[in-house]
């Protein structure tokens, strides 16, 4: 095997120390800094970018909130008043119906119609016992 | 015509340099290093001159930050109390030196350097040198708390000590040799199956329809071995990093 020919050692050795030296130097020199700060720039980016968006956040949050209070508060005026509106109906329906009832030939008539009814139950109760 | 499977690791110099009797000639090795490191560096130069890199990057920035990252963070999870920072660069360019190497070695008619025990001899020798030098540096005496822990009684001392002087030595030998086994069979592999699909394909039509098979099986090996190439830098920078570990922190 070519790998244990021990005349061939030294020159690999000599150059592997010589090139990984330059490596090593040129890599720390040159190259760690501009990559160290590619990544350093995005992370500061990124993270400015995080407050940016929670801040969005907040703000589209307490806009939901505000418009959900206001859609409540009317909400809620409008059904009051929509009851108001009802009971009063109901108040004065009930009011006139029985102004009505109990007023002028209206109470002549029910009272003819309770007469009559009466007179024709009757009549029918004693006609059916025979 | 078919050569040796061992053929491919041969040294051929190209510059001869002799200085009496030592011989340090510039070999396909050295050439195959440097192509390889000079691509790496020039791929980070390309990155870094262009406006110093772009804020979201494109596939060949991928490339090279994932390298970044990752080791960025093997030292950082693996040596204990936040000592891993200043290990950076050594694991950075030592696992972008073996995995440089190690693709480059995939193209074909290329040659591998780390599919030579000296290469890797010569890296594994600065792990371990330089994790020794770190640790008297750190702990002086102490650091011979390796071969013989605190806490342990004196009878099993004889047997302990050399047990751990074994292990200890044996870092060396097991560092290097996994690299340039694990490379040396592969391309080995990669070679035989070749030649014998080649042989195949020259025998007749019968065995020219099977040989499709051979090169089917050469092709998936490749991408195996593309694994292993990457694998193996893996491995060498994780150990580094917990051989480094134990110079730190002692256990």
């Amino acid at each position: 095997m070519p790998q244990f020919d021990t005349v061939t050692f030294l020159s690999q050795l000599f150059w592997l120390t010589v090139v990984f030296y330059t490596f090593y130097m040129v890599v720390i020199r040159n190259f760690l800094p501009g990559l160290t700060r590619i990544l350093k720039v995005r992370r500061k980016k990124l993270n400015l970018g995080a407050k940016q968006g929670s801040a969005f956040e907040q703000e589209t949050v307490a806009t939901n909130l505000s418009y959900d209070n206001i859609i409540g508060q009317k909400a809620g005026t409008s059904r009051t008043l929509l009851a108001d509106t009802v009971l009063k109906t109901t108040n004065w329906t009930q009011a006139t119906a029985e102004l009505t009832n109990n007023s002028g030939d209206l109470k002549q008539a029910n009272a003819q119609y309770l007469n009559s009814s009466i007179n024709i139950t009757g009549r029918k109760i004693l006609t059916s016992g025979m | 015509m078919i050569s040796s499977p061992l053929e491919q690791f041969e040294l051929i110099p190209l510059i001869p340099i002799r200085f009496g009797d030592f011989d340090i000639s510039i070999t396909h090795s050295t050439l195959f290093m440097l192509i390889a490191l000079t691509t790496f560096l020039l791929l980070i130069r390309m990155i870094i001159m262009n406006n110093g890199g772009t804020l979201v990057p494109n596939r060949w920035q991928v490339i090279v930050e994932g390298i970044y990252d990752l080791s960025m963070m093997m030292p950082h999870e693996t040596i204990t109390g936040n000592k891993g920072q200043k290990y950076f660069p050594l694991i950075f360019s030592l696992f972008s030196f073996v995995l440089t190497c190690n693709i480059v070695g995939m193209v074909p008619y290329s040659f591998t350097a780390t599919s030579h025990l000296s290469i890797t001899l010569g890296l594994a020798s600065i792990v371990f040198f330089g994790y020794a030098i770190i640790g008297i540096r750190k702990h002086g005496i102490r650091m011979l708390e390796l071969y013989y822990p605190a806490g342990v009684s004196l009878v099993l001392a004889p047997l302990i000590v050399p047990i751990e002087l074994i292990a200890q030595i044996s870092r060396i030998i097991s560092l290097s040799v996994r690299l340039f086994a694990n490379m040396m069979a592969g391309h080995t592999l990669l070679k035989v199956i070749a030649g014998f699909a080649w042989q195949m394909m020259s025998l007749g039509t019968a065995l020219f329809i099977a040989h499709l098979v051979t090169l089917a099986v050469l092709t998936m090996l490749i991408g195996l071995e593309l694994a292993v190439a990457f694998i193996q830098a893996y491995v060498f920078a994780i150990l580094t990093c917990i051989y480094l570990n134990e110079a730190e922190n002692l256990h």
